[in-house]
């Protein structure tokens, strides 16, 4: 081998070396696609080995339309000389992770030979595809803003820093009634009614020179001008960024009408509420638990006595101690509104400023925190003291009625009693009378001493009856304010003289002595003369019949300090401790169960009674059970009156 | 039980004479007595079979000592006639809830009461 042979082979096998390192897929074909040779025996991308490959043709490798497809370019390749280049997909059956686009090149090395270069270009075509979608997404999303711009119920508008309106939103438009291409361009000022359009300049460039907002990046409420030349009230919101070396200004506009109206409605309202609030002719209240007045209207503070609803909020601090006359009706006020969130006419004396007592009637609920504590109570006051004073008058009616109606039951069963008593009193000596008038009628054989008997006892009980009725009519008379006194200047003397003697036979029948002692110098009392002889009769003729025969009876008489007393001191059977308070009662005839005697008519020590008291004295008895009785009566005297 | 004894009892004693008279004059046995426990001691001791009770009386009252009468087994048949003063119906309720067999108001006529007695006495009518 000459020197230049085996410099060339030398230079073959590094020609050959290089081109098996080759990161692309080398192989060679020929026009009818028979592949001669694989330079890059060991390539990842051959799915045959390179012995198997060679002496294959591309229609054996390739499906029937990349196969010719590989052919025309083989052809084209070696007809024009010009090397060609083409890229496809993997073919099937292929590699089990193939890359999913190859570019071949094919470029001619002889006459009938054409060298073919693979390469994966995956890679590239991945990025062609980021690439695109990069492309749609900002398309989309430029669509999707201008559809949040459109249909965004807030103007949004866009100026530059010289107030030249750079876009206008749908709502813009409808907002303002002009159509965005009748905007765009001009000074936005157009959508400003004075004075804000001839200021609106100055803010922007107010706040682009000094940063100082007048309207931008804070929102407030400004006039707005409409195309047809109306004015509303919107909210405007300006925001600036810096777009390259220009400042764009964006403004979110919100119509607020309906809110404004909404508002100025409330106000009405509220308006209206305060009205009756202020004027309400009950008071209104808010209190805390712990006992202050938070708000209340003028009619409570005029309730309560204070000039205005604020002095009284900041005079009382105690509502217990300080307005409620039981500081324990209060706490109990404060226990309701705990158990129940709510009293119903709930009744408390209050104490006015000026210390006047007047009773309220509180309506009032709690009203509760988040967490579940009473904030406060909210209530309504009415002034009830009139009612109540009504309420306690009837009341009082009512008991004073119930009372009445008692005594009058006691008086009732009373009467009753005592006309069953009359009824008694007065059968009884008339059954007497006229049973022994009917015997002497229907037997004419009684004997003489019988005859006598019967006859003695009618005359005795008809004298009783007579006695009886006179009581009576005494009584009734002196009971209805019908008794005629006749009164006149009595000597209590001659009263006592005059009693003894009409009561002598008594003391003559049995054998009793009367001692008289008047003290010296008696002065006289006004009085009917025939009343007081009544009184000392009945004494005396009562000491006569209870005293045994031969006794003594005593009557004295002498003035005691103003008065004039009188006592008749028997030796008879006395009165039981238990009686003596029944003495002076009608019928009680207290100890007169002897029999045989005549019967007193248990009305004479009612009548005396009435008579002394009827003179402004009084009568008492004093005794000792079974030795004695001593009845006493004391008058007062007339002093100072010169008796012609 | 005696048949033909009555025994009559008031705290008036011309009214206990008028009934003993004419009583007596009808051949009737009669007792007295002038209050309500000296009439219950007789109605024991005695047995009469007729009692006029007089009601308004000291001591035990006529309810009261026909109440005992008629609730004591020993006395049953024990005729009660209660003598009153009170003509008021409530007082005739009460004797006739005190169990008594009659009830006469004073003033009665003595003459008719003795007849009517001594016409029960005769025919058994007690």
């Amino acid at each position: 081998m000459d020197s230049n042979e085996q410099q060339l082979a030398a230079s073959n096998r590094r020609t050959r070396h290089l081109v098996a390192a080759s990161p692309d897929l080398l192989m060679v074909i020929d026009r009818s696609g028979t592949f001669l040779e694989v330079l890059t025996p060991d390539h990842p991308l051959l799915w045959v080995s390179a012995e198997e490959l060679v002496g294959m043709n591309a229609s054996d490798l390739f499906p029937p339309p990349m196969a010719e497809q590989v052919m025309d370019f083989v052809a084209r390749c070696l007809d024009t000389g010009e090397p060609q280049s083409f890229e496809y997909g993997a073919p099937e059956p292929f590699l089990a992770d193939p890359p999913e686009l190859f570019e071949a090149r094919l470029v001619a090395t002889g006459e009938d030979e054409v060298a073919i270069i693979v390469r994966d270009v995956t890679a590239r075509a991945t990025t062609f595809e980021a690439l695109r979608q990069a492309e749609a997404t900002a398309r989309d999303s430029e669509a999707r803003l201008r559809a949040i711009l459109d249909t965004t119920v807030d103007g949004i508008i866009s100026m530059d820093s010289s107030g030249v309106v750079m876009s206008f939103n749908r709502s813009a438009e409808s907002i303002f009634g002009y159509g965005d291409s009748e905007v765009i361009g001009q000074n936005i000022a157009m959508l400003m009614p004075e004075p804000d359009h001839s200021q609106h300049d100055s803010y922007i460039d107010n706040y682009a020179r000094t940063g100082e907002a007048k309207i931008i990046g804070i929102g407030r409420e400004v006039s707005g001008l409409r195309k047809d030349g109306s004015v509303f009230p919107m909210e405007l919101e300006v925001g600036s960024a810096e777009v390259g070396r220009d400042r764009m200004f964006t403004g979110i506009v919100r119509d607020i009408t309906e809110r404004v109206e909404g508002q100025q409605a409330r106000k009405v309202a509220e308006r209206k509420y305060q009205d009756v609030f202020e004027s309400a002719i009950v008071g209104i209240y808010q209190a805390s638990p712990s006992g202050r007045y938070l708000s209340c209207n003028p009619m409570m503070a005029q309730i309560l006595g204070y000039d205005s609803p604020e002095e009284m909020v900041e005079s009382v601090t105690d509502i217990a101690g300080q307005v409620y006359v039981d500081p324990q009706v209060r706490a109990r006020y404060v226990q309701l509104m705990e158990q129940f969130g709510q009293v119903e006419a709930f009744d408390a004396q209050v104490r006015r400023r000026d210390g006047g007592v007047v009773w309220l009637s509180l309506t009032a609920h709690s009203v509760y925190e988040g967490d579940g504590e009473i904030a406060r109570y909210e209530g309504v006051a009415r002034d009830i003291t009139a009612r109540k004073a009504m309420e306690l008058e009837v009341e009082d009616g009512r008991k004073r009625l119930e009372e009445a109606n008692l005594e009058l039951r006691e008086a009732n069963l009373a009467k009753d009693a005592f006309l069953s008593t009359i009824s008694h009193e007065l059968r009884t000596p008339l059954t007497s009378v006229k049973g022994f008038a009917e015997i002497l009628q229907a037997y004419g054989d009684i004997e003489e001493a019988s005859r006598n008997e019967f006859i003695g006892i009618i005359v005795n009980e008809s004298n009783r009856l007579i006695r009886l009725i006179n009581d009576l009519l005494d009584l009734s008379k002196i009971e209805a304010g019908k008794m005629d006194w006749e009164d006149e200047l009595v000597s209590v003397r001659g009263v006592i003289d005059n009693s003894v003697a009409s009561t002598r036979s008594l003391a003559l029948e049995k054998q009793q002595k009367v001692e008289i002692t008047t003290a010296s110098g008696l002065a006289d009392v006004m009085a009917d003369p025939d009343k007081l002889i009544q009184v000392m009769t009945n004494l005396l003729s009562n000491a006569f019949k209870f005293s045994p025969d031969g006794s003594t009876i005593w009557i004295e008489a002498k003035s005691v300090g103003s008065e004039l007393l009188v006592s008749v001191e028997d030796q008879g059977t006395g009165i039981s401790p238990g009686d003596i308070p029944l003495v002076f009662e009608r019928f009680s005839q207290v100890g007169d169960t002897l029999t045989g005697k005549p019967k007193g008519t248990g009305l004479g020590l009612s009548i005396c009674k009435e008579i002394v008291e009827h003179y402004g004295g009084r009568i008492w008895v004093e005794s000792e059970y079974e030795a004695g009785s001593r009845f006493s009566f004391a008058l007062p005297v007339l002093t100072g009156i010169l008796i012609p | 039980m005696n048949q033909d004894t009555i025994l009559v009892v008031d705290d008036e004693p011309n009214i206990v004479r008028q009934l003993s008279f004419v009583l007596e004059r009808a051949q009737l046995r009669v007792l007295v007595a002038f209050d309500g426990e000296e009439a219950l001691r007789v109605v024991r001791e005695a047995r009469p079979k007729v009692v006029l009770l007089d009601v308004m009386m000291p001591r035990m009252n006529g309810y009261e000592v026909c109440e005992a009468i008629k609730s004591d087994p020993d006395l049953a048949g024990t005729y009660v006639a209660l003598l009153t003063a009170k003509g008021q119906d409530s007082d005739r309720v009460k004797g006739l809830e005190a169990g008594a067999d009659e009830y006469i108001v004073k003033p009665f006529n003595p003459v008719e009461i003795a007849q009517r007695f001594k016409e029960l006495a005769d025919h058994d009518g007690f």
